[in-house]
């Protein structure tokens, strides 16, 4: 069979750790080839190695038969890279965008739009709007037709799909399944599962190796216990009377558009409300005003006993908050963050430094304590977040996708944090992209253009709406929407 | 070329769409030369001057009204008594005291004069230069009123000042602000341009395509080499209506001299960003690394002369020095290119060298 990509013992060391050891592998021609591992194993180094843009210690890669190395001008002109992070010029117009890209290989958008345009049409109407406006999933599509305008033989994508909802992936994979028919080579990495299915073949890296290569299912299911781990078991829990937050007809307009629109529903204590709509939903708005942050333009909301227009201070005093955006500071060490964090929510010295040992034991973090959080792998820094945001005994805790690029099993142990805490008492509010851990929570409301559209436990969801799995829930759901951000 | 023209025109529409950032530059110019030609200023005016005098008498009162008349001074207070002098500038109702000895009239007459001038000399250039200019109104009036008592045994010295006869702070400043602008535009923001795309991650994709990297720090340039122009054209046309700053040589030969500049000023800020992985890296190191020492040794605030010798030697190295050197000359004094073939050559050699260096530890990769 014809090779286009060939990696043999690729080394790698960044500051005394060894990024990648001895990797080899090699990819067919018009292949969907799959890079899954957990984070921090090495995925995006070897981007960087394959694109040219890094140069392994030691060992070749050959991208069509050029090497990386000596030949990086050649296979320059003709690869595809869309980076973790979107690409685009954020002040620049869609078509801007576009444009230039496109000039940069010595073309124009009209030679190669035949390449692009059933992704571009999608997001042709927004063509004069800047891209730092655009929602995540038209960004994605944005930088897709952005690496694919000089029609490259092949197209390396670094976790495209990370903090775009459902349907906005399932239509990014369409996408990528017609530019395979066309004969396209796709390398590309993600940490979720049923996209990892989609591949021909996947390579899993773990520690900066290649612990396996084959059929998705096989691979996934031979290392089960990092990419596919088994449901957490937890009792069935009894609903509390008491009510954590109680929203009635709760209204935000800005000008003319309204993000949220006479939403209602109650969150029992200690219950784990999940809050899922696609991107631009109003979700993060409702989020906000249910935080005291934003005030409503009508309707009332009552949190932790307190009404957030009469009373936001007194809300914000008995909450957390964690973000994936803003949590920790990557500067201050482990215990100096839990530090801050305590001291602002005002818990004194004494039972900080007890706190710190007990948070730390619990998970799983006690060597770490002096450890820069910059230094800290992400899946930790999560769990350190989360902790940090209920260090103050808060009554509820609001989680804005807080599980945002990583893999199955990490997830799993941030759930496990959740479920203790909902064990003690603490009442959950989290978003998420993820369907999988959607079905964690006891309930689960469906945004759809600034409405709740549905609202009920997993099970009966999926009865409702005919579903398999909540994927599908979502995708039926979310298809009607009309807004797009 | 049709890439190198489309990368330009992205950098303009960055540049034109951080409406805030672009207010900034091109207002920069405008507020320095109105701050340094009428804020802050060395000249000697309107100087308030706390007369002492124990025994008015005719002479005295010609000298203080010869003083209160001049264009120097304003003659704040008159006391009859020593007893407030210091009180004056505790209180700070008058910068200079002048000071008359009892039966001045008489003493002026036995060819004896004694007058006593005290100044607060916290700021020192500007004590020497006020008692400089009040000791010589003092004299020529004391010359009229008596010029036969006035015999001090000194020749007669009559002082010129060339090139800027009026001691307008504003023939300094001038060229040292062209200095400091084309520096801060050129070297900072083209540095930091660069480094925003290796911040945002969209120096990734631009490696990873055929662009040619060095072309692509030559389009970023170009823009601000545009702005830097417009800002000069803006300095000089300022000064030359606000401040009656004349451009006694040829305008060619300024242009000339500033496009070296400007070419040496882009040149430092490639190589900050060849060095610089973040924006706030790269604005520190244009800023204290370049600035500093551009305000500091370029002879705009001190004169080079009257700087330790070390210090002169760094100034060597600074391309704002021999850039302000050779305005004044253009400028101020109006000197033809021979004047300036000097600070022609440094600039010369250093833009290649420059250029040299940030062309070689350009990368064409990451990390």
């Amino acid at each position: 069979m014809d090779t286009i990509v060939t990696a043999e013992h690729i080394e790698k060391n960044y500051k005394g750790i060894r990024a990648l050891k001895g990797v080899s592998f090699s990819v067919n021609r018009g292949e969907m080839f799959g890079i899954i591992g957990p984070d921090g194993a090495g995925k995006t180094t070897l981007f960087r190695i394959l694109t040219t843009l890094v140069l392994p210690d030691s060992g070749h890669v050959k991208i069509d038969g050029y090497d990386t190395v000596h030949d990086y001008a050649a296979i320059r002109q003709f690869v595809g890279y869309m980076p973790g992070r979107f690409s685009l010029y954020q002040d620049l117009s869609v078509e801007e965008n576009l444009h230039f890209y496109a000039t940069l290989f010595g073309m124009s958008v009209k030679d190669n739009y035949a390449t692009i345009k059933d992704i571009y049409s999608q997001i042709e109407p927004f063509r004069k709007r800047r891209a730092g406006a655009l929602s995540g999933g038209m960004k994605q599509k944005l930088a897709l037709s952005c690496s694919l305008i000089h029609k490259p033989r092949i197209l390396f994508l670094d976790e495209p799909t990370t903090g775009v909802d459902p349907v906005s992936r399932k239509e990014f994979w369409d996408i990528l399944s017609g530019l395979k028919k066309e004969g396209m080579t796709i390398i590309a990495s993600t940490p979720i599962m049923d996209e990892a299915l989609k591949f021909d073949r996947v390579a899993f890296i773990h520690d900066g190796e290649i612990k396996g290569i084959g059929k998705p299912a096989d691979i996934i299911e031979q290392f089960k216990s990092i990419l596919a781990p088994d449901k957490i078991d937890r009792p069935p829990v009894a609903v509390s009377p008491e009510k954590a937050i109680t929203v009635k007809n709760l209204t935000k307009k800005f000008g003319n558009f309204t993000a949220v629109n006479s939403i209602s529903f109650e969150v029992s204590k200690g219950e784990i409300f999940g809050f899922l709509g696609a991107n631009g939903a109003g979700k993060t708005t409702a989020m906000r005003m249910l935080c005291g942050l934003s005030k409503p333009t009508s309707g009332s909301a009552t949190v932790a006993g307190y009404d957030v227009i009469e009373n936001p201070e007194m809300v914000k005093k008995r909450i957390g908050y964690m973000s994936q955006k803003f949590s920790l500071y990557n500067d201050l060490s482990v215990a100096d963050n839990i530090r801050l964090f305590a001291g602002i929510y005002g818990v004194n010295d004494r039972l900080i430094a007890s706190k710190t040992d007990e948070m730390l034991e619990r998970i799983g973090l006690s060597d770490q304590k002096n450890t820069m959080v910059c230094d800290l792998p992400l899946g930790w820094k999560q769990r350190l977040a989360f902790s940090i945001s209920i260090v103050h005994e808060p009554e509820i805790v609001f989680l804005d996708e807080p599980t945002g690029g990583v893999d199955p099993a990490t997830r799993k142990q941030f759930w496990e944090l959740i479920y203790d805490a909902s064990e003690r008492g603490i009442t959950i509010f989290v978003t998420t992209h993820y369907m999988d851990e959607a079905e964690y929570c006891d309930r689960i409301s469906m945004m759809v253009d600034g409405e709740i559209k549905a609202l009920d436990t997993v099970p009966e969801l999926k009865k409702k709406y005919n579903a398999a799995d909540m994927d599908e829930v979502f995708r039926k759901l979310a298809r009607g929407a009309l807004r797009t951000e | 070329m049709k890439r190198f023209l489309e990368f330009i025109r992205k950098e303009f529409y960055h540049i034109l769409r951080d409406k805030r950032t672009m207010l900034i530059l091109l207002g920069i110019p405008i507020a320095q030369i109105i701050l340094f030609g009428f804020a802050i200023s060395t000249e000697v005016k309107d100087v308030r001057v706390a007369v002492f005098v124990p025994e008015m008498d005719n002479t005295v009162r010609r000298l203080v009204n010869d003083v209160d008349a001049s264009e120097y001074f304003i003659v704040s207070s008159v006391e009859t008594t020593y007893r407030d002098l210091d009180k004056v500038f505790d209180e700070g109702s008058a910068d200079v005291a002048l000071l008359f000895p009892s039966g001045f009239e008489a003493s002026l007459l036995r060819g004896e004069q004694t007058i006593q001038i005290v100044v607060d000399a916290v700021e020192p250039n500007a004590a020497l230069a006020r008692s400089n200019y009040l000791s010589s109104v003092l004299s020529t009036s004391l010359m009229q009123l008596s010029p036969g008592a006035v015999q001090t045994g000194m020749p007669d010295v009559k002082i010129r000042m060339l090139y800027n006869p009026q001691m307008k702070s504003a023939f300094n400043f001038v060229p040292g602000v062209m200095g400091l602008i084309l520096m801060l535009i050129c070297a900072m923001m083209t540095s930091i341009s660069i480094v925003r795309e290796k911040e945002t991650g969209t120096m990734e994709v631009l490696l990873v395509s055929p662009v040619n990297t060095f072309m692509m720090i030559i389009a970023k340039a170009i823009p601000y080499f545009i702005l830097s122009v417009v800002n000069l054209i803006t300095i000089l046309v300022l000064s030359v209506t606000l401040l009656q700053v004349p451009v006694n040589g040829s305008l060619f030969l300024l242009f000339g001299i500033s496009f070296l500049f400007i070419f040496v000023a882009l040149s430092l800020g490639m190589l900050i960003s060849c060095i610089a992985t973040t924006q706030v890296a790269a604005m520190l190191l244009s800023g204290m690394v370049l600035m500093m020492p551009t305000m500091l040794l370029s002879g705009m605030i001190f004169s080079l002369d009257s700087i330790p010798a070390i210090l002169q030697y760094i100034s060597y190295i600074l391309p704002a020095r021999w850039y302000i050197e050779a305005v004044r000359r253009i400028m101020i004094e109006g000197g033809g290119f021979m004047s300036v073939a000097d600070d022609f050559a440094v600039l010369a050699v250093m833009a290649v060298v420059l250029t040299g260096a940030s062309a070689m530890l350009l990368k064409k990769r990451l990390e």
